[in-house]
């Protein structure tokens, strides 16, 4: 039994030292391969994430170049700075907008030079992925779909590989493409919905600049005219076109305008008219006037002449210093103009389209001249009865002086009422054929204009084609007031289509663009205040819980501009400066928007459920919208300090194509996010 | 003579055994060193990241414990590396194609194999932007 026991006992031992060391040595083996394996690609990794970066650069340099608001830069793919040509072109599909989906390689020098020194090759691509439209393929709200508008994800891949390892540093951030225009109300210098509590005609207008105790709201849509000037009617079509429009929704506007001391600073633009005389039996009582005829056959007499003028409103046209000539209207109806200079001043005359039931009111005054005895008489309004039965009329004339011109007029009130004095209300946008160059002096120098009184060749070139009213088109010099409205831009293309005007307060489309939220709008300020510069980077479209209330002045950075939605009420107390013109929109959701700020505002501003509270001096450099609009009265006697003016910021139109392809933003999540496969 | 044939097998055996069993130590000691090289190395890198780069002066294979400022051990929040290793950093200011400038980072840490007294090194390239 013993022999023998030791061999095998030893062989057996051995076996099982061999078995162990096998397995010892297996498991070292495998231990240092993992080893290896994780040192490579750690190693792999550090040579990636340096690539990664030099991928960052080059997207961080094309959304910026995307971003520059310079028309210089426009179109995008067209006018690609060399550097990002490569790059940048492979991103772009021939019409300029962005692709669907696109990827390609990105060479480096320094990605050559790293790759050199590990002995790693690395494959850098820049990649680019349309996740979803921001809206979907139907029209909401009137507002059809920019197909411009959605979701990229951009992704940089490091595809490194070497002996000991391979792996892929990914980094990746969402890209929200976004335009900045708002393409219903940004065509708007003033959208008002209803008229609410203002006082359409508030400004005390006299003759006395020593009274002066309020001035109107100059509004500049835009460009303005010189004070005489005129244009062909094409040319007139093509400044309307070229302006903010003003949109005055609700019960009818009967704005009287603006006589402003005399001052073309604050009159009303295309108010006054001068003298004119014309022989009695002519002119639109033509064969008529005999007794007056008659009379000047007396040597001793003289001729007569009518003469007439239109001028807007003041209160002396109601007192004996301008011969009581409108007082029968009452004198609030003459004392008070318009709170609106809806064409500018005369100094500054800047027509545009008004759309809703807006009319203008001017005073026509009349009266006879006799340049024998140098008598310059008025002829009174006065309702029939007062011309029928009074013996004397407001102005002093006379009993025989009655006599005489009701003998003239053959004691017919309807003929009276031809030459008499009296107020004139026409749709709002015939004030714009003062500016209209008719090239026949026949035509140009006619007394007053009216748009059906044109020649039918005229008309037609007054024919506003981008612009539908309940389906149809029409003059820019009718009134425009209707159901539905549709407009195309300059390239035919449809903004919005059959959008009820007044009715309208579904901002959806904004919404649906935004890309952050922010509690605060501290928190917002935090994010998008640029600690050094102190300048305001928007480049986009972010919502604001709560209110804002401004209390420091802003400044907004070139090319940063953007919407501020904000769902309670917004106060501006402080300026708002926007050196490049920028469009910026501050958006009221369902709130009011006051502002305090007397100094200049450089901004649109929003509020189309709530009220717009402007102080009693303003002014604001871009647009209003809003369901009504309170004015705060100027107190004291300082009025002088209390200049009121809107002025539109020509680049929130978005019938401009070339405005519309500038205001594409990108905005992007703060930071990247990385991962290694 | 069994015991003299069980002496000759047994010794047989026992040399490759005995490669087996010290191989295995010098792999594992390998794969240690290696991994602990791979720490102190990406944990310098990460350490780096965390420097504004433009602070970061141009170096040539300077030992860590001999650089000062931003790279201080101390003011990048490492400690220093373990007894045995070293921590040699290469650093070069470049510039990209958009005029970027980027700081080219080599790390190279070194060790002496504790079996074969062998040096050994673990080296990490990477760029950082904003040199």
């Amino acid at each position: 039994m013993r022999k023998g026991f030791l061999v095998p006992l030893a062989i057996a031992i051995l076996a099982i030292l061999f078995v162990l060391g096998t397995t010892l040595f297996m498991v070292s083996r495998q231990h240092l391969h993992s080893a290896r394996f994780y040192a490579d690609r750690e190693s792999a990794y550090h040579v990636g994430a340096g690539c990664v970066e030099l991928g960052v650069e080059v997207l961080e340099s094309f959304l910026e170049f995307l971003n520059n608001p310079d028309p210089a830069t426009f179109p995008k793919h067209e006018n690609l700075p060399t550097e990002l040509e490569e790059i940048g072109s492979q991103f772009f599909n021939p019409d300029g907008s962005i692709k669907e989906d696109s990827a390609t390689s990105l060479s480096s020098t320094l990605k050559d030079s790293l790759t050199g020194s590990s002995e790693f090759s690395v494959d850098l691509r820049l990649g680019i992925k349309q996740m979803k439209l921001l809206s979907g393929p139907d029209t909401v709200g009137g507002v059809p779909p920019d197909d411009r508008e959605a979701i990229y994800l951009f992704t940089i891949t490091a595809d490194v590989t070497g002996e000991g390892a391979s792996l892929k540093v990914i980094a990746f951030k969402q890209w929200r493409i976004v335009n900045i225009l708002l393409p219903v109300l940004g065509k708007f210098t003033l959208f008002t919905r209803d008229q609410g509590t203002l006082t359409v005609n508030g400004v005390p207008d006299t003759k006395l600049p020593a009274d002066l105790r309020a001035i109107p709201i100059a509004i500049n849509s835009g460009q303005s005219l010189g004070s005489t000037e005129k244009l062909s009617a094409l040319d007139l079509k093509k400044h309307i076109l070229s302006q903010g429009w003003i949109f005055l929704g609700g019960s009818p506007w009967s704005l009287s305008l603006s006589h402003g001391w005399g001052a073309e600073k604050y009159q009303d633009a295309f108010t006054t008219r001068g003298l004119e005389y014309y022989k009695v039996g002519e002119g639109v009582r033509s064969g008529k006037d005999s007794r007056l005829i008659q009379l000047s056959l007396n040597p001793s007499v003289g001729e007569f002449e009518w003469w007439r003028m239109i001028t807007g409103f003041y209160k002396e046209l109601s007192t004996t210093e301008e011969f009581e000539v409108l007082s029968h209207l009452g004198v609030d109806l003459v004392s008070y103009s318009s709170t609106l200079n809806l064409y500018g001043t005369a100094q500054n005359p800047s027509p545009t389209l008004v759309l809703g039931d807006v009319r203008r009111r001017w005073a026509l005054l009349q009266g006879l001249f006799n340049e024998k005895n140098g008598i310059w008489a008025a002829l009174p309004f006065l309702q029939r009865d007062e011309f029928e039965t009074e013996p004397t009329w407001p102005g002093g004339a006379s009993p025989s002086s009655v006599a005489i011109i009701k003998d003239n007029f053959d004691d017919d009130y309807e003929e009276y009422k031809f030459q008499m004095s009296q107020v004139i209300e026409e749709g709002y946008n015939e004030g714009i054929l003062r500016a209209l160059d008719l090239s026949d002096p026949a035509w140009n120098d006619r007394f007053h204009l009216e748009c059906e009184g044109l020649e039918s060749s005229v008309q037609d070139l007054l024919l506003l084609e981008s612009l539908t009213v309940d389906s149809m088109n029409k003059r820019f010099c009718n009134r425009i007031v209707g159901g539905v409205y549709s407009l195309l831009d300059e390239d035919s293309k449809l903004l919005f289509e059959e959008v009820d005007l007044e009715s309208f307060t579904n901002l959806s489309h904004l919404e649906r663009r935004s890309a952050r939220e922010y509690e605060t709008f501290q928190e917002f300020l935090q994010e998008h205040v640029d600690p050094v510069s102190g300048l305001l980077d928007l480049g986009g479209v972010v919502t604001i819980k709560g209110s804002v209330n401004i209390q420091t002045p802003i400044v907004i950075a070139i090319g940063k501009g953007g919407n501020l939605l904000v769902e309670g009420n917004v106060e501006i107390g402080a300026p708002i400066q926007n050196p490049g013109r920028e469009p910026f929109t501050i958006v009221s959701l369902g709130g009011d928007l006051k502002v305090k700020a007397s100094s200049p505002v450089q901004a649109s501003l929003v509020a189309l459920e709530g009220t717009l509270f402007l102080p009693s001096r303003f002014q604001i450099e871009g647009a209003i919208a809003s369901d009504t609009v309170v004015i705060d009265v100027p107190s004291g006697s300082l009025p002088l300090a209390s200049e009121r003016n809107l002025i539109y910021n020509l680049s929130l139109d978005p019938t401009k194509v070339a405005n519309r392809n500038s205001a594409y933003r990108i905005m992007q999540d703060p930071g990247w996010s990385f991962t290694v496969q | 003579m069994e015991v003299m044939v069980a002496v000759l097998i047994a010794g047989i055996i026992a040399t490759p055994i005995y490669i087996l069993f010290s191989t295995s130590r010098r792999m594992g000691a390998s794969a240690k060193h290696l991994v602990e090289a791979m720490g102190i190395g990406s944990s310098y890198i990460s350490s780096l990241k965390e420097v504004q780069a433009n602070l970061v002066p141009e170096v040539t294979s300077a030992e860590d414990t001999s650089l000062n400022g931003v790279l201080e051990l101390e003011s990048l929040g490492i400690p220093p590396c373990p007894e045995g290793f070293t921590r040699t950093l290469t650093t070069q200011k470049v510039i990209s194609e958009l005029g970027k400038v980027y700081l080219e980072v080599s790390l190279i840490v070194g060790w002496k194999d504790p079996v074969t007294g062998k040096p050994k090194n673990y080296p990490l390239f990477t760029l950082l932007p904003g040199g």
